[in-house]
């Protein structure tokens, strides 16, 4: 088979793998400091590595996934050298920063995971390759592989894919948690005694949203636990494409992108802002798709509100809704000249649209005086945000028992 | 009065200097009406290094006039330099403004720039950009990349050339390359994976436009006669 052909199917079946990114560790004497993105496809999903599986042909059978045994499908497999070959001649024309390297199950885990590790270090070795490496650790390899792996490249995951564990059993009959929670472990110990908590090296996974029952709480839950006890660096969430049709699976039309949006935002609380899950969210429950989760906080919580934007900590600024990390930042460098006024802010190039209903300046409020939060809520429904999400209707539902008095 | 300088980074500085000791000047690449002062370029700037990388940017972002937004900065930091915190000012916003513009600009260009085999082991790049950013793009893939390379500034006809361990600027009047046989069968893979990496039921064309602006994709590759 030609390579165009070759890559067309196996780019094709990596493509629903969002465990990735191109961050900000590095390999060497390279010389990234930050992320780059060197397009976005036509999802509006940034690029910056050469995703691809190793092969698609697949021994096991996850009712999800687009590869499994049991679908009807051409299959191939690269050799490694085609792989160096791309992912250089790719990286030389600066197309992208590295190689994402997956794989379906040939054989065997093993036998894969030998065959990636081939892979990845003909590609340090041989063809001399500097830029980013992300392995993905088949379920059930073992130990010695795993460990080579770490060495080899700059991030390596283990997808876990279903939040729970006994649902696994039946959408993957040949998966079992035991299989992707013991690489993760054995990988954390390992890749803290190779890099000895340097930024470098790390390990993330995905966790599909809407092929399940699982609430939110759940996920955010299992996330939290990730993030402390097995030391990931990020956990991704990969709203859940019907593509199989296959029954133990809800028939969704559209994939829940915004639900998708929500966890992100929620695990970017957790992780940068410095929120307890159970601020953010009460056991079983899903995430209000109408408000961000900050926001949501916000309207919880209004006895904490207005704040004096000149006086606010960084901790207090940074959950006022509409002001991020720089904004708060900004603000604090800008107040020691002189007392801030709202006109400021659009000087400080920050939107006070969210944030004129959680603030006072120099102890003048210029948002509205209420005691409803659905006066407040209705107000904030008109800077939404979040309309690059098309996919659900129930965004324009207005506060009806706000609608009346003066708003 | 009008202190005048011969475009030159340093002649730019040396202009800055001079112009700080009066009150009422002004600073122009060209003489104007009224009373002009040429200065002779000095090469030694020790009285700029904290504010270096302000000056520098404000130099490269080439917009009209920059020259006295330097000034106007100058004078409003010189005497206290945490002044440069001061960001409600004018003018300290201002040059934040400019410097986010370049930041940006050139970390954007780390990404969207594509460089194309013209002979075997060697390539170039064509770039368009806002922000007079070819120094340092070209240091940025000195050390990304082993081999040599060219930089073209459509904009500004000019050129970051790099062989082995030597790089320098030149201006240049027109430049025609020719891509190799490999270069097209590269592009052609390059392409394909571009378009077979998309989700399709996640199809979000508002955000790849706001992600990739139309003015940035004429030298982009994945996005040349699709």
């Amino acid at each position: 088979m030609e390579l165009l052909e070759k890559l067309e199917i196996l780019s094709n079946s990596a493509k629903y793998d969002a465990s990735c990114a191109s961050s900000k560790s590095s390999f060497k004497n390279n010389s990234r400091l930050s992320g780059i993105c060197h397009s976005w496809s036509a999802d509006g999903r940034c690029v910056s590595l050469l995703k691809i599986l190793l092969t698609n042909i697949c021994e096991f059978d996850c009712a999800y996934c687009i590869n499994r045994k049991s679908n009807n499908i051409k299959r191939t497999a690269f050799t490694p050298d085609e792989i160096c070959l791309l992912t250089t001649e790719f990286y030389k024309r600066n197309y992208i920063e590295g190689l994402f390297l997956s794989s379906a199950v040939m054989k065997n885990p093993d036998f894969t995971m030998e065959l990636m590790n081939k892979t990845a270090s003909k590609l340090r070795k041989e063809y001399g390759f500097k830029g980013y490496i992300h392995l993905k650790i088949i379920p059930g390899s073992n130990e010695k592989l795993i460990e080579e792996a770490i060495r080899y490249a700059d991030r390596v995951s283990v997808n876990i894919e279903i939040a729970d564990s006994k649902k696994l059993d039946s959408i993957c009959p040949d998966k079992t948690r035991e299989m992707i929670i013991k690489p993760m472990s054995y990988a954390k110990d390992k890749i803290s005694e190779i890099y000895e908590n340097k930024k470098h090296g790390g390990q993330s996974t995905q966790l599909i949203v809407g092929a399940t029952e699982d609430s939110d709480y759940k996920i955010m839950n299992l996330a939290q636990k990730l993030y402390e006890k097995m030391k990931l660096k990020r956990v991704y969430y990969s709203a859940f494409i019907n593509i199989n049709s296959d029954e133990r699976l809800p028939a969704l039309n559209k994939p829940p992108l915004l639900r998708e949006h929500r966890l992100y935002q929620a695990d970017w609380l957790i992780r940068i802002y410095d929120f307890k899950l159970n601020e953010i969210l009460n056991e079983n429950e899903n995430l209000n798709l109408i408000f961000d989760p900050k926001t949501q906080w916000a309207l919880n919580n209004l006895n904490l509100f207005p704040l004096e934007i000149n006086k606010a900590s960084y901790d207090e600024l940074i959950r006022v809704p509409g002001i991020g990390i720089v904004g708060a930042k900004k603000i604090i460098k800008a107040r020691k000249f002189s007392n801030l006024k709202i006109e400021d802010m659009k000087k400080l190039r920050i939107s006070v649209k969210k944030a004129v209903y959680f603030l006072t300046f120099n102890g003048k409020y210029h948002g509205i005086t209420t005691n409803n939060p659905d006066k407040i809520k209705n107000l904030l429904i008109e800077y939404k945000q979040d309309n690059l999400f098309e996919d659900e209707k129930l965004l324009y539902t207005t506060y009806l028992s706000a609608n009346t008095g003066e708003l | 009065m009008n202190v005048t300088y011969d475009k030159s980074f340093e002649g730019y500085l040396t202009a800055l200097k001079f112009a700080l000791e009066y009150e009422n000047s002004k600073i122009s690449s060209e003489d104007v009406l009224g009373e002009n002062i040429n200065i002779k370029t000095q090469e030694e700037h020790d009285w700029a290094k904290d504010f270096y990388i302000e000056l520098k940017t404000i130099y490269l972002s080439e917009r009209e006039g920059f020259e006295n937004i330097a000034l106007n900065y100058l004078r409003f930091i010189k005497n206290d330099i945490n002044k440069k915190n001061d960001i409600t000012n004018k003018w300290v916003n201002l040059v934040e403004k400019i410097k986010k513009s370049y930041f940006s600009e050139l970390h954007r260009m780390k990404g969207f720039l594509r460089f194309m085999e013209f002979e075997k082991g060697s390539y170039i790049a064509k770039i368009s950009t806002e922000n007079n950013i070819i120094e340092d793009l070209g240091s940025y893939f000195k050390k990304r990349m082993r081999e040599n390379f060219i930089i073209y500034d459509e904009k500004r006809k000019s050129i970051f050339i790099r062989i082995k361990d030597k790089s320098y600027i030149k201006k240049v009047e027109n430049l025609r390359f020719q891509k190799t046989n490999e270069e097209i069968k590269i592009e052609s893979l390059w392409k394909k994976f571009f378009n077979e990496i998309a989700i399709k039921e996640r199809a979000n064309e508002k955000l790849q436009k706001s992600k990739v602006p139309l003015k940035y994709r004429k030298t982009i590759t994945e996005f040349i006669n699709f």
